[in-house]
Parts: structure tokens; C-alpha cells; sequence
């Protein structure tokens, strides 16, 4: 049938423009590289990050009639990681206590050699020591690239509180690699 | 002028417009100390960037890619028929007009949600107990061609079901369906509104077309008519 393929439900071909032409599913996958990223520095460890991206995703197609045509795709998704990661995973992991040991390190990216290593150490365990609110405004902000607004929406909070959270996150961070370096 | 340390750190993102980066390169230029606090910024932007690069530059695990691509769930859509069995099965006396919200959800024995009406006037009733498009609705059905801007209905396409019947996918402003022509009037086949079920902040204004779509879909083996069928169509008054 040419006016609708089975794998293009014409959500958003419909309705909109640019960005929006693509189909859900291309959306989400052309996401799926940048979800990684702020699903690693959430959990900071890959092998969770990625049960934390699948997790996203089921929900995701799940509550895709829930996604308006016309906003931004990329906003819906990392709010309902983060969503996931809150309300979910992370809550179930301190019932379970299994929370990653901070000394243990994480296994983010992959080190060539004892130096990178060490680096990877350092600002793993540095995240590590923030609260998840500052956290996840430090990740949003510097890695992620949103400004306040968008991460504001991400998270649920207003903007003049996300701007708050960022900069006392980052100046922790700070703190805890000068005196780690 | 003084410049807060949330508003330094927007402009170190480069998130600011021209008026407030110019107030804050003022205040650079006369406190060297802001300078030294943006530069510790960007070093530690670097940093968290290049730590988190590799995971970004990584191949996707194929799991995750073949998860994208699953089978949707099935889509949530109102089964007028269902709905006219399940009154019949209750034998409750066809509602003379449909009213809104609450009151239509508490008359249909399913409980769905008709929720919004897509102008000021009711473009929804019953009649002999079927449910069929009026007002706004009727008269959009009618005479609009598909994909115009309309107000407050839009006519996305025209299609024949299985049966020969025009049919067509209209959406107004929280709520989407496939009217038929029948007998003559324009009969509510499928409609959904808009908002969804699940929990959470993440949830946003509905998409109730996408999965009205699908069931037009389904219900067009032909497809969607071409524009020259559709005006003769509308010429020949859909029948």
C-alpha cells in the first residue's frame, strides 16, 4: 500500500515538517547513540545503561501515541529514561543493594591503556559522590548539550531550579577532580 | 553589574542571545576572576565530553536496534461496533444527544472517553442508534477535500472500505476517527481521543491520528483515493 507502510505509521509524516518527517521508529534509532550516553552516565556502567536504553525504548513504543507530532522527539525519550531511571531501576537497585560499589570503578568506554584507565576511574567514581538531582542537571547540561529549559523539561522542574542544581553539580564536580587529579 | 554564576555558566555552555553575552563579556572584561571561573568550566565540559564520547561513538548493540523495531502493541482505538453491541446488550435506550465528556463516558457501557468536542457545537449524535457526524463535522465530511487546513476539522484522506462505503479520516482538535457514508449520513466508524493511560511526567498531548491510521489501514484495501477520485466522489455526493 503506497500511501502507508506497515513500518511508517504516518504519525508524524502527517503532521509534520523536517525532523518530524521521520518515522518513529528512525527517530528513535538515529536517538539510540546519545540515549547510550546519558544512560551511562545515569548507571554508569554500559552493560546496565543498555538494559536502561531497552527498558526506554519498550516504554517508548509503548506510549508512542503519547508522543505529540510536532515536538521534540528527542526530549520525550530522555524524559522517560529518566523517568525509568528514578522511579525504576534506581529504586530497585537500593532495595536489592547492588548498587555499583564506588570504588569499584566503572567500565564506561573502553580504556587502551592504564592512564585512560585511571581517567575513567576518576570521573566515574567524581559522578558517583553527586547527588542524582545535580547529577542528572551536570549530564543533561554539559554532555548532553540542553540548555536549561529543555533540561528543565526533561527533569520536570523549573528552569531557575535546574539552573540552581547545574552549577551546584558542576562546582562538586570540580571539586572532587581537582582533588583527585 | 554583576553577573550570577548560573547565568556565567549559560554563557560557558554558549547558551545565551547576543544582549545577555554582551552584558556578560562585559562583566569578563572587568573582572578577570569570571574569566578564570568560565575557563574551569569549558576544562571540565571537556572533560565530561571526552569521557562520555566513546560511549556515544560505539556501535549500537544490535538488541537494542531489533527492540526499536518490535512488533507495537496493539492500538487503543474505540470499536463503535463494540460500543453499540455492548448498549444493545444492556438494552439501554439510545441516548438522544450526546453530550460531553463525564456524561458520555458514564452513557457508554465500555466507559470510553469521547472527552472533547472538536467545535463549539456538538459534531457527534445519535440517531436510531447509530452514531453519526453533525454540525461541523457533517458539513466538513461533506464538502472538504483532504489535507486543506480546516478548522476545527481537518480531513486527513478518503478511502472505500471493504464494502464499497466512502470512508473518511478526519481529525479535530483533541480527537481523530473514520466516518463512513451510509444511508446517506456520514456514521462514526472509529474515534479516539487524544491522552493516553500512562503514568508519568513524560506524558504528552496524544497522537490519537496514528492509530486511527492503522485502522484505516486495515480497513482500505485500495488505499487512500487519489485527489481526482476524492473530487469526484465528493461530486457524486459519496455514494
Amino acid at each position: 500500500m503506497q500511501w502507508m507502510k506497515r513500518s511508517s505509521r504516518p504519525v508524524a509524516s502527517l503532521k509534520g515538517t523536517g525532523f518530524l518527517d521521520m518515522n518513529f521508529e528512525d527517530g528513535v534509532v538515529a536517538l539510540l547513540p546519545r540515549l547510550r550516553r546519558f544512560a551511562a552516565g545515569l548507571s554508569r556502567n554500559l552493560s546496565e545503561a543498555d538494559d536502561l536504553c531497552q527498558m526506554t525504548i519498550e516504554r517508548a513504543l509503548k506510549a508512542r501515541h503519547q508522543w505529540a507530532a510536532g515536538t521534540r522527539l528527542d526530549s520525550w525519550m530522555y524524559r522517560i529514561m529518566r523517568n525509568l531511571w528514578i522511579d525504576d531501576v534506581r529504586a530497585n537497585k537500593r532495595r536489592q543493594q547492588t548498587f555499583i560499589e564506588e570504588e569499584a570503578g566503572v567500565d564506561v568506554g573502553a580504556p587502551a591503556d592504564q592512564e585512560a584507565r585511571t581517567e575513567l576511574g576518576f570521573v566515574d567514581r567524581a559522578l558517583a559522590k553527586l547527588p542524582d538531582e545535580q547529577r542528572e542537571a551536570v549530564l543533561l547540561v554539559m554532555v548532553e548539550g540542553y540548555g536549561y529549559q529543555e533540561a528543565a523539561d526533561i527533569i520536570g522542574c523549573p528552569a531557575g531550579t535546574l539552573s540552581s542544581r547545574f552549577v551546584r553539580g558542576r562546582d562538586a564536580l570540580h571539586r572532587l577532580l581537582e582533588g583527585e587529579a | 553589574m554583576t553577573i550570577d554564576r548560573e547565568t556565567l555558566a549559560a554563557y560557558a555552555e554558549g547558551h545565551l542571545d547576543a544582549h545577555d553575552r554582551q552584558r556578560v563579556e562585559d562583566a569578563i572584561a572587568a573582572d578577570p576572576a569570571l574569566a578564570d571561573e568560565v575557563a574551569a568550566h569549558q576544562a571540565l565540559r571537556a572533560r565530561l565530553q571526552a569521557h562520555f564520547a566513546p560511549v556515544a561513538q560505539a556501535p549500537v548493540p544490535d538488541r537494542l536496534i531489533a527492540a526499536v523495531h518490535a512488533a507495537p502493541p496493539p492500538a487503543d482505538v474505540i470499536d463503535f461496533d463494540a460500543v453499540r453491541r455492548a448498549k444493545a446488550q444492556k438494552a439501554r435506550p439510545a441516548l438522544p444527544r450526546w453530550a460531553v465528556g463525564g456524561a458520555v463516558a458514564a452513557s457508554l457501557a465500555l466507559g470510553l472517553v469521547l472527552g472533547t468536542q472538536m467545535g463549539g457545537d456538538s459534531t457527534i449524535g445519535t440517531r436510531d442508534g447509530k452514531v453519526l457526524a453533525q454540525g461541523a463535522l457533517d458539513t466538513a465530511l461533506t464538502t472538504e477535500l483532504s489535507g486543506k487546513a480546516q478548522q476545527p476539522v481537518r480531513i486527513l484522506l478518503s478511502m472505500r472500505d471493504t464494502g464499497g462505503r466512502y470512508c473518511r479520516v478526519f481529525e479535530g482538535a483533541e480527537m481523530a476517527g473514520i466516518a463512513c457514508r451510509q444511508d446517506g449520513r456520514w456514521r462514526i466508524d472509529q474515534l479516539q481521543s487524544e491522552g493516553g493511560h500512562e503514568q508519568g511526567e513524560y506524558r504528552q498531548a496524544g497522537s490519537a491520528i496514528g492509530d486511527i491510521m492503522a485502522v484505516a489501514q486495515a480497513m482500505a484495501p485500495d488505499g487512500a483515493l487519489t485527489a481526482q477520485a476524492e473530487a469526484d466522489a465528493r461530486a457524486s455526493g459519496w455514494k
